[in-house]
């Protein structure tokens, strides 16, 4: 995987040096990058993206690095510290490639851990961040049916028996809001990094957080978009993927009191004696937050 | 069918530069009869002069590279004089200083007799800083997808239909597209665009039913295959109205960009998207009008399709309550990426807002 490390280290150096031309060297005119849910193209529109993240967050040293990939999809997910900051910063960037330019990034900042390492009030933050796209997601029938077809994250990648039974187990807490089946998903000390917080908590975390969702999420329905496993590192994998459902906030308008939003979702995720030993999972709440309030 | 160079791969991994050097191959010849010999292929012949007319900003080469007249099509209007088209672009420009086109991909055809025809994918960034047909300055920063299908013959286009994305383009603006398309409604749009319009809503909602077309078996080539695919799509969804075939085109995961916003991820949000669409007409007919097959890779291919849909328009929306029952066209471009027998991506292309201010023009006229 020489070609994908290759791609790896303008993506570091973006973000701990600011290597905006290193970078840039690695994108076609065609590229799209995406952050904060909001989809840029060319040279202006994404270096606007890296301008405001490094005008926020400044540059630092990357203190550790997560990654997957295969022949034409990586993910990193780097946590960078900055000197006389107590509070690390972490950042997901899934991109597909060619093993010398990415044709499509998409990056998910934590923003809570953002504000945190910059003590400042989460909507603060947020009002700096773009707007996301103007998405218009359609209603449809979120139910499954007997004869449905459905698809599970493990089928998108040839993944062995070993690790396939708890990663179904994983998707069905999140598909089925099946909060018991971290039991059989997960080992009982699991490190589980959740959005917004620097240190690991157990499933028990997981549990609260995921069950928090589902009740601010109705009529949810999540759909897999990508799995990134290589035999050559059997024992993790990375997805990406996406959940709808109804939004509810405190507007006047009892018609605006509901929107259907999407919050993308990265995951990675490590395995020892057939159950999830180690998760990191990243999702911008931002995006989350101005969709379900914003009135495109 | 193009071929696809194992040894540079598909121009999508092209770094912009290598294609715009792009050279013909001279041990091929040429290969593009009645066109200059710098062009190696209808690709390249498209990349390049859309970088020189529209990228480079040297809007009056279009002089060099259109036929004079050379028909424009689009759902919000009509040209065929180049003079027209270059006036048009500087107003773009004027209002859209820094408007780039970045090509996505081309799909094409050999219609045979040294005629070619092009899918251009393109999405185009800009800032809105001038006043134009979206309204005094927003100072906003958006991007619109546009295909622009051409006839090209002897080194120049002589013929092209042009979809934009117009209702996406307004919403990143901060514009309600209901609002701009009755504004756009009060322009009256030339004498031959009207007959124009009239006559393709009379082709299309007088044509017969078709054959039902079945999605291709794998035995088919991929030209063939491709066809199927184009005709089935069109067909089953949006004739018969048979939603449940989403789960046999589609890959389960596959990605759509439709217009408006609508980017749905997955067979469920994807079938949603095409209910919650059609549901706001009656009585449709939906035509294939052209297709174009191209490979991507070894084991993917790309199926450009015209098509056009008529019928009424019954919505829901209180802005267009006048417009019930009135007569509506759509004209639409669709690239699908099809890999393994199934669609990975789509691309949906269209002018919902004129679509709309046609319609309110019509009610307006009665």
């Amino acid at each position: 995987m020489k070609a994908a490390q290759d791609l790896s280290y303008p993506i570091q150096r973006l973000f701990t040096v600011g290597d905006v031309a290193g970078m840039r060297a690695r994108l076609l005119h065609s590229s799209i990058w995406q952050q904060h849910g909001k989809t840029s193209f060319g040279d202006e529109q994404i270096t606007a993206h890296w301008m405001r993240w490094l005008a926020a967050c400044g540059t630092g040293i990357c203190a550790q690095t997560n990654s997957a990939e295969n022949n034409r999809e990586s993910v990193q997910i780097l946590t960078l510290t900055q000197a006389g900051r107590a509070t690390p910063v972490r950042l997901a960037v899934w991109y597909w490639h060619n093993g010398e330019h990415i044709k499509r990034a998409l990056c998910i900042p934590d923003t809570e851990m953002m504000a945190a390492a910059l003590s400042t009030d989460y909507s603060e933050i947020t009002q700096r961040l773009p707007p996301p796209d103007p998405l218009v997601i359609a209603d449809y029938d979120q139910q499954r049916h007997p004869l449905s077809v459905e698809v599970l994250p493990s089928q998108l990648a040839d993944l062995p028996s070993a690790i396939k039974p708890a990663f179904d187990a994983w998707w069905s807490l999140w598909q089925d809001g099946q909060l018991a089946a971290t039991e059989q998903a997960y080992l009982p000390a699991a490190k589980i990094f959740l959005p917004g917080k620097v240190e690991p908590g157990l499933p028990e975390a997981l549990v609260n957080y995921s069950a928090h969702m589902f009740h601010n999420l109705r009529r949810r329905y999540c759909v897999p978009e990508s799995v990134i496993w290589n035999p050559q590192s059997p024992d993790k994998l990375a997805v990406l993927w996406h959940m709808e459902g109804d939004a509810h906030n405190n507007a006047k308008d009892p018609s605006a009191r509901s929107r259907r939003i999407r919050v993308t979702v990265i995951n990675f995720l490590e395995f020892s004696q057939k159950r999830i030993a180690r998760e990191v999972m990243l999702v911008d709440q931002s995006v989350l937050a101005k969709s379900a309030q914003t009135q495109q | 069918m193009s071929p696809i160079d194992p040894a540079s791969g598909p121009r999508h991994w092209q770094p912009i530069a290598s294609l715009l050097e792009g050279k013909p191959n001279p041990a091929k010849g040429s290969c593009l009869p009645g066109f200059d010999r710098e062009f190696s292929g209808i690709e390249d012949f498209i990349i390049k002069i859309t970088h020189r007319i529209w990228e480079q900003k040297n809007v009056g080469r279009c002089a060099d590279y259109y036929f004079d007249p050379c028909p424009v099509h689009t759902l919000g209007g009509y040209s065929d004089s180049v003079d027209e088209v270059t006036q048009n672009t500087l107003a773009t420009i004027s209002a859209f200083p820094d408007r780039s086109l970045i090509g996505d991909n081309v799909v094409w055809s050999d219609e045979g007799d040294g005629v070619f025809y092009s899918s251009h994918r393109i999405i185009s960034t800009l800032t809105h800083l001038g006043s134009c047909e979206f309204g005094p300055a927003t100072g906003r920063s958006a991007w619109v997808m546009t295909v622009a299908d051409c006839v090209c013959r002897a080194n120049r286009v002589e013929y092209e239909w042009l979809m934009r994305d117009n209702s996406f383009l307004a919403l990143q603006l901060g514009l309600d597209p209901l609002e701009l398309a009755h504004q756009w409604a009060l322009k009256q749009p030339p004498g031959r665009f009207t007959s124009w319009w009239q006559e393709e809503y009379n082709r299309v909602s007088q044509t017969a039913p078709s054959k039902r077309t079945s999605w291709p078996s794998a035995s088919e080539d991929l030209m063939q295959a491709g066809r199927s695919c184009a005709n089935a799509w069109l067909d089953t969804l949006f004739n018969r109205k048979e939603f449940g075939a989403v789960e046999t085109f589609y890959r389960p995961n596959a990605r759509v960009i439709w217009p408006g916003g609508r980017h749905p991820i997955g067979v469920r949000g994807i079938s949603g998207t095409l209910i919650q669409w059609l549901s706001q007409f009656a009585d449709t007919r939906a035509t294939c009008d052209h297709v174009a097959v191209t490979a991507f890779d070894k084991d993917t291919f790309d199926v450009a399709l015209r098509w056009t849909l008529a019928g009424r328009y019954v919505g829901k929306e209180p802005a267009l309550q006048n417009c019930l029952n009135l007569p509506t066209l759509v004209l639409a471009c669709t690239h699908l990426r099809v890999q393994a027998g199934k669609i990975i991506e789509e691309w949906t292309v269209f002018d919902e807002i004129s679509l709309y201010a046609n319609l309110i023009r019509a009610q307006a006229s009665t």
